[in-house]
């Protein structure tokens, strides 16, 4: 079944919770059978898959008890991440997974549609249904945004490989 | 667009940096969500399984829609047929529902009309029914009262018999003002129509020009109209 492991990685940074991630992915599946003869065979699929689940999503938040379901940012615990790995790598991981959780949900979707997902602007514009624009400068905000959430702290020991990433992604001149 | 891109990049080694760096964050991300994404096997056996269901139960409906369509027509069909037969307007039952709220509302609950007195009632039969023979009794009632009324928007004498205990009611209209199907037959005073409705009793027939509906308690009713039918 194509996809499902992109929706699944998206609707994860979405929801927080693999459960709900999970039950969204499938009813994303569902729509996407049920509604297959509206899909245009020149198009791209997986956009058309990630417009399904950004739907449902969008759908699912204006549900007045959705709050009860989905994790909250301010009850949401961004080290408990599970990442696979070694040690050093996890708790480097996990500050990178923690900063992307840490992100507006707009500038987050955005960030995930392009860098991970490699969708292209035009698509994510028509996906998240705004101007390319505002794709744009979102996309911008978000890796601005976490570039800041990855300063290394001073207090914190890093590792070599570690400093390298982090001042791989140091804007230039800081 | 690219190439000049391209060109510049080869050139300013500041920007080669920064987009160098652009790329590093971008495979930080992609790696540290691709680790935090559980494996999607199960998910994927779960959501065929769920489609594989909803195929099956598709199957029956769809292959079967046509004749349960059909089905479905030919009920609704039958059903307005019967609704239609026993709810369109039946003038004979029409006749003798319009008789028998009349006897209800005029006689049995005495609601208020201006009624004749016996002396009264020949002028009432020259004006309605000229040809008609109105009996001074009938099943040994005395005629009570009368009074000019409508069955059916057609004109019509109302009568009414009766010694105190019971009464009953007899209307005379000219057949030629009723609908042709709303007495029994055109011209056979033997035929009669009966209806009962909550303890009134319905007898209509014609003859001689004349319709006549007798409402009272259902045999009395009968009693009545199968005098009037021998009389007339």
């Amino acid at each position: 079944m194509p996809h499902v492991r992109s929706l699944l990685r998206t609707a994860m940074r979405l929801c927080r919770r693999q459960e709900v991630a999970e039950d969204l992915v499938q009813e994303t599946m569902l729509h996407a059978w049920k509604g297959f003869s509206q899909f245009q065979p020149e198009t791209n699929c997986k956009a058309w898959l990630f417009a399904i689940l950004m739907n449902l999503w969008n759908e699912h938040h204006r549900k007045p008890w959705v709050r009860h379901e989905t994790v909250m940012e301010e009850e949401f615990d961004f080290d408990q991440q599970v990442v696979p790995g070694n040690f050093d790598d996890r708790v480097f991981m996990n500050e990178v997974l923690a900063g992307i959780d840490r992100l507006p949900e707009e500038q987050r979707c955005v960030l995930l549609l392009s860098v991970v997902e490699g969708l292209a602007l035009r698509e994510i514009a028509e996906i998240l249904k705004i101007p390319m624009g505002t794709v744009m400068s979102r996309l911008g905000r978000a890796r601005a945004t976490l570039r800041e959430y990855m300063r290394p702290n001073p207090g914190l020991m890093l590792s070599s490989r570690e400093r390298k990433l982090c001042d791989a992604m140091k804007p230039k001149g800081y | 667009m690219q190439s000049e891109l391209a060109l510049h990049l080869e050139s300013c080694a500041a920007c080669r940096a920064r987009l160098q760096q652009e790329y590093e964050l971008d495979r930080l991300i992609t790696a540290a969500v691709n680790r935090a994404t559980p494996a999607a096997d199960e998910l994927v056996a779960h959501i065929e399984k769920r489609l594989e269901s909803k195929l099956t139960r598709r199957f029956f409906p769809w292959q079967w829609r046509w004749p349960a369509l059909a089905g479905a027509a030919a009920v609704v069909l039958f059903c307005a047929i019967l609704l239609t037969r026993f709810t369109s307007s039946n003038s004979m039952h029409a006749l003798c529902q319009d008789a028998m709220d009349d006897h209800r509302s005029e006689v049995v609950l005495r609601e208020p009309r201006r009624w004749h007195s016996v002396s009264e009632i020949n002028d009432l039969v020259r004006r309605t029914v000229p040809q008609a023979r109105i009996p001074q009794s009938i099943a040994g009632l005395p005629l009570e009262k009368g009074r000019i009324c409508g069955l059916l928007q057609a004109q019509a004498l109302h009568l009414v018999y009766g010694d105190g205990a019971q009464q009953v009611s007899v209307f005379f209209v000219l057949r030629q003002d009723l609908p042709s199907d709303s007495l029994p037959l055109q011209n056979s005073a033997k035929r009669l129509h009966q209806e009962n409705d909550a303890g009134i009793g319905v007898a209509s027939f014609a003859g001689q020009g004349l319709g006549v509906v007798v409402v009272g308690t259902p045999r009395l009713a009968r009693n009545v109209a199968d005098q009037l039918v021998r009389s007339l």
